[in-house]
């Protein structure tokens, strides 16, 4: 079969990556493996997630699960990750995991994979569906042709992982080598000679580097002086010279007539001719007009899980009958008791106290929100659907500079600013995440204020509604895109893989929300501790009530609104939906007119989103790209409030 | 001409396009809808030209104009008449963009639905980068792949696995028409 020298079975040293296409079935893998303990954190220095775990039955060695990939050198950010783990993590194994019916595709893959000379294991997954579509794959004959031992899995069903678990305990390096043509192979002959050292062969750097990878070019600039690093760009340059196409065209074909030869002999049976499945709902979900009934429908669930039972139900139980009831006056009590200074008192369960704003809020409001939020997720991104939504809404999206990928943040935007803000992460470009982070905190209310507002504008009428909804779709579109030609760099057009839609595993939703609560619990809460005490010092430094008072005449002013409102405002920016409300007082103390409530509401809906988010944006982008979006927002929300309001007055709309 | 229908009263197989069976009839000029079969006289309707028709059959998925309207489907030689349809949008797209560079080619884009093709090449500006993904995700020189739909983006299924991708990037794909029979003989 496949030349194995058994590597010393228990010494054990280094992680083992998986590496695939996405929606292959890795993440089943993983959970199989590794059981319930997992680990996701942001991959150092990006905000994609990598998920680790220890796997027991491998005497504790870590596993690492790598964003989906499907080809070097990587496209998009998540994908840049899976090659620098390659580069620079320390592996004892590499364990693709393909789909058995894609043979083609899958073996792409593992052909660069295999040049890599990493120990490598092909694990042939989902062979269920490949049997039931009249695949048959000769896994003995192509693991000869990929010198890597090859593992048929169902990975869901648990088939076949005892004995992968084995063949990676021996896993060893493969002795692939392709023959590319006599320039390329001299200039892979100079170049091996000056690299350094590196976890992958000198061969497979050296070709990764040709066909202009970022990654690997990095990597060289930091591990080569200046002038060595010269001369390799010298000899790139002059290899270039002796081919018509890019180097990159001509690398890729010898790989894919590779891939053709191997799968030719290797696939007993394509599965070509077996019979045309009836219709599926997968076509349905992509249909120009069905496919619209199953996003309203999808949504529609969505909104309901995300904001009328998690931000509604749950919290009203969290944070009224638990906090405001029960432990926060419990609190309160023991602490004035125990602490004998006013100042530190305050600064604990004060107006802006850790305890009475920071934990209640952290703890009663939003927890209960991205617990929903999170498994909404989960089950979304498990069921093969997201694909489909960004196929069905890309049209939209074309108009604001992005491609039909922006639709997720998008809408989980109506679930919580804060929380959709880190999924922008799936787009491809920095520059597609910064808009979508920029039309998020403009235009997208959350489920929070989204009810207030609703309920302030339906208590008026429908036209006002109709007004609020208009002005904030339309200025979204309006600063789409002007964004969009703004911003340097270039649309990139849709280019997804529509999976197949199935059933989510529950298991593997579950045990991706809880760690992705461990995630929240550790990093996004000291976030607000500090924000509560940047509140508390602006407070007692009387910096507030300045703050409100110098806002008066814009507010009054330009906006046409009590001067009272200002505070409302001041608050928006702690938490959008408490502005809301505290307009929301108003108005039913009948201090706003129908077109002063119109503007309020859109100028609260365009104004900076809560403190959270900014926080979050800073975090996820940089505080620069938050300065810049606040400094953005802020005078629009204004200008546009204010040119509603002459434009309402001036029309005499409400005056009646 | 590639589309054939049967009378529907005396049976008579004919071309509607080579038949213009009503050509004396001074409101025959824009009319295309209604023919008149050669052998009988008798007139009826092409729902192949009338667009809400198609836009009827493009809500119920799956669906074919067959035997009910009284067309003959042959599958391989009713691409030409598609291509002409859409290929006057391609000439303007090109004269547009000026992107004619090899000429008049076939794309992914110019495929109707249900169709087979096989891969040819790329548009020669389109960047290497993109390239290699394109035939990372399966759209490499000489496969076969299925166009499933246009709107509102392409979709074809290549092997067992369908790819979604925005009809620009669709019409810089190039294909070349062929006889389904060959399908089987392509592995």
């Amino acid at each position: 079969m496949y030349p194995s020298t058994p590597a010393q079975v228990g010494v054990l040293d280094g992680s083992i990556a998986l590496v695939g296409h996405p929606n292959v079935g890795k993440s089943v893998i993983f959970q199989r493996l590794t059981g319930q303990h997992v680990t996701i954190s942001n991959y150092p220095g990006t905000t994609v997630e990598v998920t680790r775990g220890v796997v027991p039955s491998l005497l504790g060695a870590v596993l690492i699960d790598t964003p989906g990939v499907f080809t070097f050198p990587p496209q998009s950010e998540d994908e840049l990750v899976t090659t620098r783990v390659l580069l620079n993590e320390p592996l004892q194994a590499v364990l693709q995991i393909g789909d058995a019916k894609n043979l083609r595709r899958t073996l792409l893959l593992t052909v660069q994979l295999a040049e890599m000379g990493l120990p490598l294991v092909l694990v042939l997954n989902m062979m269920d569906e490949a049997g039931a579509r009249g695949v048959e794959v000769n896994h003995q004959l192509l693991a000869e042709y990929l010198t890597c031992p090859v593992v048929p899995t169902v990975a869901i069903k648990g088939l076949g992982l005892q004995e992968l678990v084995e063949v990676v305990k021996h896993a060893d390096h493969p002795h692939f080598r392709l023959t590319y043509p006599a320039e390329i192979e001299a200039a892979l002959a100079e170049v091996s000679l000056r690299l350094p050292y590196a976890p992958i062969t000198p061969r497979a750097l050296a070709l990764l580097w040709f066909s202009g990878d970022t990654v690997s070019e990095t990597w060289l600039k930091e591990h080569l002086d200046q002038s060595q690093f010269a001369e390799l760009c010298e000899i790139r340059h002059s290899l270039q010279l002796s081919f018509v196409e890019p180097l990159l065209s001509v690398i890729q074909r010898i790989r894919l007539d590779y891939v053709q030869k191997a799968a030719k002999a290797t696939l007993v049976s394509t599965g070509a001719d077996a019979k045309k499945r009836p219709l599926d709902l997968g076509h349905l979900t992509t249909h120009p007009l069905w496919g619209l009934f199953f996003l309203a429908a999808i949504l529609g669930a969505i909104l309901w899980f995300v904001g009328i039972f998690g931000a509604g139900i749950l919290v009203e139980l969290l944070e009224e009958r638990l906090f405001y009831g029960v432990i926060n006056p419990w609190v309160i009590g023991l602490v004035t008791r125990a602490v004998p200074f006013p100042l530190v008192v305050d600064f604990l369960v004060g107006e802006y106290g850790q305890w009475t704003m920071g934990v209640t809020y952290a703890f009663a409001l939003i927890f209960p929100i991205v617990t929903t939020f999170f498994l909404a997720f989960g089950v979304l991104e498990d069921s093969g659907y997201l694909p489909r939504l960004a196929a069905l809404s890309n049209r939209f999206f074309h108009a604001m500079g992005l491609n039909g990928k922006a639709v997720l943040p998008m809408v989980l935007g109506l679930g919580c600013v804060t929380m959709a803000t880190l999924t922008a992460r799936v787009l491809e470009s920095k520059r597609e995440r910064i808009l979508v982070t920029l039309l998020l905190a403009l235009a997208v209310p959350c489920s929070a204020q989204l009810g207030v507002v609703l309920g302030m504008l339906s208590a008026i009428s429908l036209q006002a509604t109709l007004i609020w909804g208009g002005v904030v779709v339309m200025v979204m579109l309006v600063v789409g895109w002007l964004a969009a030609r703004l911003l340097p760099g270039e649309r990139t057009s849709l280019l997804v893989d529509l999976p197949p839609l199935r059933l989510p595993l529950v298991s593997n939703v579950v045990v991706k929300t809880l760690a992705r609560l461990e995630w929240y619990l550790k990093e996004v809460i000291p976030i607000f501790l500090i924000g509560t005490a940047i509140m508390f010092g602006l407070d007692n430094l009387g910096l507030l009530d300045w703050l409100i008072h110098t806002g008066e005449p814009l507010v009054a002013g330009w906006l046409g609104l009590p001067p009272e409102a200002s505070a409302a405002f001041i608050m928006g920016f702690l938490r959008r939906d408490f502005g809301a409300s505290g307009l929301f007082v108003m108005q039913s103390q009948g201090q706003l007119n129908p077109v002063q409530v119109v503007v309020a509401m859109t100028t609260i809906t365009l104004f900076v989103p809560c403190i959270a988010s900014v926080l979050m944006i800073a975090k996820e982008r940089t505080w620069q790209t938050a300065a810049g979006i606040i400094v953005t927002i802020f005078p629009l929300a204004f200008l546009v409030g204010g040119l509603l309001n002459r434009l309402l007055l001036w029309i005499g709309w409400g005056a009646s | 001409m590639t589309t054939f229908m049967a009378c529907p009263l005396c049976g008579h197989t004919f071309n509607p396009a080579e038949e213009p069976g009503c050509a004396t009839c001074p409101l025959h000029s824009g009319c295309t809808l209604l023919v008149c079969c050669p052998a009988c006289g008798y007139k009826t309707v092409d729902a192949h030209q009338s667009w809400l028709a198609r836009m009827a059959l493009s809500l119920m998925p799956g669906a074919q104009f067959n035997g009910g309207d009284g067309h003959m489907e042959d599958r391989g030689r009713r691409f030409p008449r598609f291509f002409r349809r859409r290929g006057r949008h391609r000439r303007w797209r090109q004269l547009m963009h000026n992107q004619n560079d090899a000429g008049w080619r076939l794309t992914l884009l110019d495929v109707p639905p249900g169709h087979r093709v096989k891969i040819e090449g790329f548009a020669t500006h389109l960047s290497p980068a993109r390239k290699s993904q394109l035939q990372a995700y399966g759209l490499v020189p000489g496969y076969w792949v299925e166009v499933l739909q246009h709107s509102p983006v392409t979709v074809v299924k290549i092997d067992h696995s369908e790819v979604a991708m925005e009809n620009d990037l669709a019409g810089q794909v190039w294909v070349a028409a062929g006889d389904p029979g060959q399908v089987a003989s392509e592995e």
